[in-house]
């Protein structure tokens, strides 16, 4: 019961602002909206410490009946595990300080209750993807995100590039949707089901697959990583996140760091014993995420909106946990998305702040100096961007070594040599946009220096709250080689969750082998060195603003920095070879096919009766009478045919 | 007592008037008429069956029959008065409305 | 005069009232021949002792409907037709005598139609020991036939509501033009 209420909050939420409350004050749809989402949380944790203190047994709640078709059956019902627990408790944790931010930050603006409609939609659909207990809930879910996404970012839609942003994301997320479309069916033809649940009994408990049921998991699952590679910006469909930034700031840390892009990776870890089954799919999931991980840093390096920083920084963090899919290290990923979605969310809001201290300027080349007027705002940044790149103690340390650990043993030296030199990228990018932003002097014009101020509390302590978060959540997770602290938490409350079927267990010898810990203590001192020595070098470099060194080194790379200022030319090659060719093909079958072909087609039909017609029509008099007359006649032969 | 032959017979002539009447006559009012004709000629049909066949259900029809009968009526007198009204004429020569 | 010979008036006269129903120039004329056709066949109803029948053939039909029939005529102030000239077209004299040759076939297939034996129920005797015709018809309209009963009596009330609709005058097209009346005055 109490899971349907914190599904049913966000729903309320939103349609209270979105249908009744439309003309009164921004005060009301903040509070209605906020409440909404607190509601929900407090609600989850309820939900959640019940499930736990039962034992942490995964139950399921039915609902109704929902679809039936001959033998096929999806009712209407949901899963409160220790995963979908977590992931509920997760959005609506961070959803309901998100949205106490917004309120702060959407003050100047009007019609706010479209956007906390939206924003409550947003986690109510999020909430059923979460909780569904088979793919076509989560598949709505995956849909609903999709669109309450694309209203948000297209939020400002009067400028037509955030139109533009919003349909991009859009239709680039349709992509990878067909893929988990592909994917349910498969799963329905082969398994005769698409309910978690019940495909777990068929994998773990039920007779050895079958050669085609086999053959077919490596494409159920491929399929699946497509439409995870679309949510979960992943190579090559991560092109709409970076534009997703055109949306409001608390849009880009709720939906675009903290909990829709990692739709995908509660997905694939969701079906993990289906991936575990399917080793050339991790292959391919493993290679995606390190490149993807690799390839968004190096663009964020030369970024200077602070908020398309932050966009690479999350596709490169989605790489990651991507790659900790990929070799197997479930929780591993799902660790780091849990403490991603702190930091990040932590950053994004903190990011916020500082724009709306700006004016709504966010290049950083006109910030600079901004601890003089920021203080707490300065603080938790600088919390949150030693979280992300790893400083020893903080939540991302934790995570990101774990994951680079379980790159080495289970996907070998090149991955975890991408994963580590995008670690090191991370560590330049987040301390230049630390440098750039809050040192040095300030570089903007006088009469923004003027407004320059500490935001309101309603919006500086939710980011306080997630600081105090990004700092310690790490400590659930300490590997083996740190002494003196409980290990491991995380991976054991999540074992209950990650089954390896016996019949693919040869694949994953990693999961259970040991590793010597010196090896996992160098491991772990090659990437803090590294992250030391580039986070030092880009202090030296951005601490009073872009130094002359810095200037210099972009001159003399000038090849290699325009390449990645200009995103390796990516949207640029998705122009030329996909979307010019569709356009111009949709305009050959618009003027050709249609309009002469088929449109010809048409009209000729139309065009030869008309001919007949007009050649035929002189018997058609008009007159009454030869029509009865016909009729007459018909029904007298008809009757001397009977009588006779 | 006449065989039923010749209520059939009778019947047919009445049936062949009012088809004359359908199929010749222009003013719509005496088509509708004819219709009335052809309409009796049935019910001349049901009621010797019913003497022939020893069987009351065929006057029951004759009822049926009179009653749509006077719907007819209504509804086609109602369209003459409205057409009347429109285009000023029920000479069906005039009403060509179908003409191709 | 046996019954028989009564019949062969009725019918001489119902097949002349019939000719003359189709065959008057005036629509007054035909009225009143189909009132008469309308009595005539009453009475060889009356004959074949279906009174029901024959008594709602005379309240009914000649009662009503044919009223009906004069008073749109009265209404419509009708010329006669065809302003004098019928035009008669060489299809039309074709189609008259296909439809009459038809009619003769029609004929001489009637009468070959074999004489069908009596085997209900309801012969005249069964009929009057039931309590009369009326009664009898009475018995099977209202069980064996109700809800057709019911239907006709809602057809009834459809048509009613059709006649009025379609034949009031059509209100939307007037405002415009009772406007300009009133501005002339």
């Amino acid at each position: 019961m109490l899971l349907w209420l914190v599904i049913l909050f966000p729903l309320l939420g939103a349609a209270l602002n979105g249908l009744l409350l439309r003309k009164v004050s921004k005060t009301v749809s903040h509070i209605v909206g906020a409440s909404a989402l607190i509601a929900s949380f407090a609600c989850a944790l309820t939900a959640y410490m019940q499930m736990m203190s039962a034992g942490g047994e995964g139950q399921v709640i039915f609902g109704f009946d929902w679809l039936e078709a001959g033998g096929f059956k999806a009712p209407f019902q949901f899963i409160l595990d220790r995963l979908s627990g977590m992931m509920m408790l997760i959005i609506t944790g961070i959803g309901s300080l998100i949205h106490i931010y917004a309120g702060g930050y959407m003050h100047e603006e009007k019609a706010t209750w479209r956007f906390f409609s939206y924003l409550n939609l947003f986690v109510f659909m999020m909430l059923l993807l979460v909780l569904g207990d088979n793919l076509l809930i989560m598949f709505i879910g995956w849909e609903g995100v999709g669109l309450c996404s694309y209203l948000l970012i297209g939020y400002w839609y009067e400028d037509d590039a955030n139109a533009a942003a919003g349909m991009k994301a859009f239709l680039v997320n349709r992509i990878g949707d067909i893929g988990f479309l592909i994917g349910v069916f498969l799963c329905f033809k082969f398994f005769g089901t698409v309910s978690f649940s019940e495909l777990k009994d068929i994998i773990i408990n039920g007779n050895a697959l079958t050669g085609p049921q086999l053959e077919a998991v490596s494409w159920i699952t491929l399929a699946l990583f497509i439409g995870a590679c679309g949510k979960s910006a992943q190579l090559p469909l991560y092109v709409w996140l970076p534009d997703a930034m055109a949306g409001p700031t608390p849009v880009s840390a709720l939906i675009h760091a903290a909990t829709m892009v990692t739709a995908g990776i509660y997905m694939m870890t969701r079906l993990n014993f289906l991936y575990f089954l399917a080793p050339d799919t991790q292959m391919i999931v493993a290679s995606v995420g390190a490149a993807t991980a690799l390839f968004a840093a190096t663009i964020a390096i030369v970024q200077n909106d602070i908020k398309k920083v932050l966009a690479y920084s999350t596709v490169s963090q989605l790489g990651y946990m991507v790659l900790a899919c990929g070799v197997g290290a479930y929780a591993g990923g799902v660790f780091h998305l849990f403490t991603h979605a702190c930091f990040k969310a932590l950053l994004f809001l903190g990011a916020g702040s500082v724009i709306v201290a700006m004016h709504h300027k966010q290049d950083m080349q006109e910030m600079g100096g901004l601890r003089k007027y920021m203080p707490i705002t300065h603080a938790v940044m600088l919390v949150g961007v030693l979280a992300i790149i790893g400083f020893p103690g903080l939540a991302g340390f934790f995570s990101k070594d774990e994951i680079l650990w379980k790159a080495w043993i289970g996907g070998g030296p090149v991955i975890w040599g991408m994963g580590a030199m995008a670690a090191v990228c991370t560590a330049f990018y987040m301390t230049r946009l630390l440098m750039l932003t809050f040192y040095g002097p300030n570089r903007s014009d006088h009469h923004t220096r003027e407004h320059l101020h500490e935001t309101s509390a309603v919006m500086w302590a939710p980011l306080v709250v997630l600081a105090i978060l990004s700092a310690v959540v790490g400590y659930l997770n300490v590997p083996h080689v740190i002494p003196g602290l409980p290990h491991l938490l995380f991976e054991h409350y999540l074992s209950p969750i990650i089954h390896v079927p016996a019949a693919a267990a040869e694949h994953w010898p990693h999961l259970t082998a040991t590793y010597s810990h010196s090896l996992e203590l160098g491991l772990m001192g090659i990437s803090v060195l590294g992250m030391f020595l580039s986070a030092g070098f880009a202090i030296v470099l951005y601490k009073n603003g872009p130094s002359p060194t810095a200037i210099k080194l972009k001159k003399s790379f000038s090849g290699i920095h325009k390449v990645l200022t200009n995103k390796y030319y990516v949207d640029e090659f998705y122009f030329k070879y996909i979307v010019d060719p569709l356009k111009d093909m949709s305009l050959f079958l618009w003027k050709i096919v249609d309009t002469v072909i088929i449109d010809g087609i048409v009209n000729g039909i139309g065009q030869a009766f008309m001919l007949v017609a007009g050649l035929t029509s002189f018997r058609m008099s008009g007159s009454l009478h030869r029509h009865a007359m016909v009729v007459m006649l018909g029904i007298f032969c008809l009757l001397t045919i009977l009588l006779f | 007592m006449p065989t039923s032959e010749s209520y059939l017979i009778l019947a047919t002539i009445m049936f062949g008037c009012g088809v004359f009447g359908v199929l010749f006559r222009k003013n719509l009012i005496l088509v509708m008429m004819s219709i009335e004709l052809m309409l009796n000629a049935v019910n001349l049909v049901f009621v010797s069956a019913t003497q022939t066949l020893g069987n009351v259900d065929g006057q029951v029809m004759v009822f049926f029959v009179i009653t749509v009968a006077a719907c007819e009526a209504a509804v086609g007198l109602a369209m003459v008065i409205a057409l009347y009204r429109k285009y000023g004429t029920i000479d069906t020569d005039f009403l060509r409305v179908l003409r191709g | 005069m046996t019954q028989l010979h009564l019949f062969y008036v009725f019918a001489a006269l119902v097949t002349f009232c019939s000719v003359m129903v189709v065959g008057s120039r005036n629509p007054v004329t035909s009225a009143v021949f189909l009132v008469f056709d309308l009595f005539l066949l009453a009475g060889i109803y009356a004959m074949m002792e279906a009174h029901f029948v024959a008594a709602i053939q005379v309240l009914v039909y000649a009662g009503a409907i044919v009223v009906l029939f004069v008073f749109v005529i009265m209404l419509l102030n009708l010329e006669q037709e065809s302003h004098g000239k019928v035009r008669v077209s060489i299809p039309d004299i074709v189609m008259m005598g296909i439809t009459g040759l038809s009619f003769v076939i029609i004929a001489f297939l009637v009468a070959r139609v074999p004489s069908m034996a009596t085997v209900g129920e309801m012969t005249p005797e069964a009929i009057a020991a039931a309590g009369g015709n009326t009664y009898v018809v009475g018995m099977v309209l209202f069980t064996k036939y109700l809800w057709p009963f019911e239907l006709a009596s809602i057809l009834i009330l459809l048509a009613m509501v059709a006649s009025i609709v379609i034949a009031k005058k059509d209100k939307a097209a007037k405002p415009g033009r009772r406007r300009t009346v009133n501005a002339n005055q």
